[in-house]
C-alpha cells in the first residue's frame, strides 16, 4: 500500500482508509443526512466501494488523498477529509489546484471534527504543495460546511454549478 | 503496492500511471469503443478519472486488479485489461467471483491483441487465485467480446441488464 501519513489533532487522528474501514464506510454512504449535500442521493454498497477503491487509487497516483477521520476517544471512523484532485467539469475551472473535502457521520456534526481535521489538512497540504491557493466546493445550503470553510480560512469565490446543482466556489489563498 | 508486470510476444501488461490517463480518457471517449461498455456510451473526461482512480484503487487493497496493455512496438497504451471486484448484488448472477474485463482502443481491434492479453491475465490468475469461478460480463451484440470469452473457456451462466443494454454473463474456473 502507498504510505499515507498519519496525522493527530487534539481529539482526531486522520489516518489511510483500510480494507476494515469498508462496511462502516458504505454505513455512512447510506445516510440521507451525509448525501443531502454530497452527490444529493444515498450510494449502493456496489456505488460507495467504487468510492471507497477511488480513495486508495486517488493516494496511489497523487500522493496525496482522503484521510479516515478517527475519534481519539472512541477509536470509532467518524468521517473522512482530504485532498482532491478531480477534473471536476465546473466553471470557473479548479483543475490542479488542490481541492479540500470533508463528510462525516450526523452523530458527530457539530462538535467542531471538521474544523479541527480540515484545519490539520490545509497544514500537512501546505508542507506538501508549498504554499498555494486551495479551493473547496459546497452546498449553498450547507451552512455548516460554509461555516467550517470560513473557519479554515475559504472565501467565497463563485456561485456556480456543478452536475446541475447550486454549488459555491470557495478558495483559501496562501 | 507493486503491481505485477506481465510480457507476451507483443505487449506488456503493467500497472497504469498518469501518463496513460489521455489515452484512457481518448478510448473512453470513443463511441467504437464505448459502445458496449457501462451503458454504451462515451464517457467524460472527469467520468474517465474517476474509473482510472479506481483501477489504482484495486491494485491497492486487493492485489489484483486491471493492466495497462502496452505494446511493445510502439510503446503504446492500447487497453486495459484484468480483474475487478465490483460487489454487484448478490443477485446478479456475476456476484462472487473476480470478474474479468477488457476494452482496447479502435486501433487495437481485430489483430489478437486481446486474445494474447486474456491468456496471459488468465494465467496470471490462476496462480494468483488458485482454481476459482471468475465471470465476465458482456453487452449484447457485442460479438467479438463474446467470441474472446468463449475461446478462452468461458461460458454463459446467466443474463443481467444495464440501462438500456442486456448483459450476457459468462464464467469459467481458473
Amino acid at each position: 500500500m502507498t504510505d499515507i501519513p498519519v496525522l493527530e489533532t487534539e481529539r482526531l487522528v486522520l489516518r489511510g482508509h483500510t480494507l476494515d474501514d469498508f462496511p462502516a464506510y458504505a454505513v455512512m454512504w447510506t445516510d440521507p443526512v451525509v448525501t443531502r449535500f454530497i452527490g444529493g442521493v444515498p450510494l449502493t454498497e456496489e456505488e460507495s466501494w467504487a468510492k471507497f477503491m477511488r480513495i486508495a487509487g486517488h493516494w496511489a497516483l497523487f500522493g496525496y488523498g482522503f484521510w479516515a477521520i478517527i475519534e481519539k476517544a472512541s477509536g470509532k471512523r467518524v468521517g473522512e477529509a482530504g485532498i482532491l484532485n478531480m477534473k471536476r467539469d465546473m466553471q470557473p475551472s479548479f483543475h490542479g489546484v488542490p481541492e479540500i473535502g470533508w463528510g462525516l457521520l450526523p452523530d458527530v456534526h457539530g462538535n467542531g471534527y471538521a474544523t479541527e481535521a480540515t484545519k490539520a489538512i490545509i497544514a500537512w497540504g501546505e508542507k506538501h504543495f508549498g504554499k498555494v491557493r486551495m479551493v473547496c466546493i459546497i452546498d449553498p445550503e450547507n451552512i455548516p460546511s460554509l461555516r467550517v470553510a470560513e473557519r479554515c480560512g475559504f472565501r467565497q469565490v463563485a456561485l456556480s454549478t456543478y452536475k446541475g446543482d447550486p454549488t459555491v466556489l470557495l478558495e483559501r489563498l496562501p | 503496492m507493486t503491481i505485477p508486470v506481465v510480457e507476451t510476444q507483443r505487449l506488456i501488461l503493467r500497472g497504469h500511471t498518469l501518463e496513460d490517463f489521455p489515452a484512457y480518457a481518448a478510448m473512453r471517449a470513443d463511441p467504437e469503443v464505448m459502445k458496449f461498455i457501462g451503458y454504451g456510451d462515451t464517457i467524460s473526461e472527469e467520468e474517465a478519472w474517476t474509473n482510472f482512480r479506481s483501477i489504482a484503487g484495486h491494485w491497492e487493497y486487493l492485489g489484483f486488479g486491471t493492466w495497462a496493455v502496452e505494446e511493445k512496438a510502439t510503446g503504446a497504451m492500447i487497453g486495459t485489461l484484468g480483474y475487478t471486484d465490483k460487489k454487484r448484488v448478490s443477485s446478479h448472477p456475476a456476484s462472487g467471483a473476480p470478474e474479468m474485463g477488457w476494452s482496447l482502443s479502435r486501433s487495437a481491434h481485430g489483430k489478437g491483441i486481446g486474445s494474447e492479453a486474456l491468456t496471459a491475465a488468465l494465467a496470471w490468475g490462476r496462480n494468483f487465485f488458485g482454481p476459482i469461478r471468475v465471470v465476465c460480463v458482456i453487452g449484447d451484440g457485442n460479438d467479438a467480446s463474446v467470441r474472446l470469452a468463449e475461446k478462452h473457456g468461458f461460458k454463459q451462466c446467466g443474463v443481467a441488464r444495464r440501462g438500456h443494454l442486456g448483459r450476457r454473463v459468462f464464467e469459467r474456473v481458473l
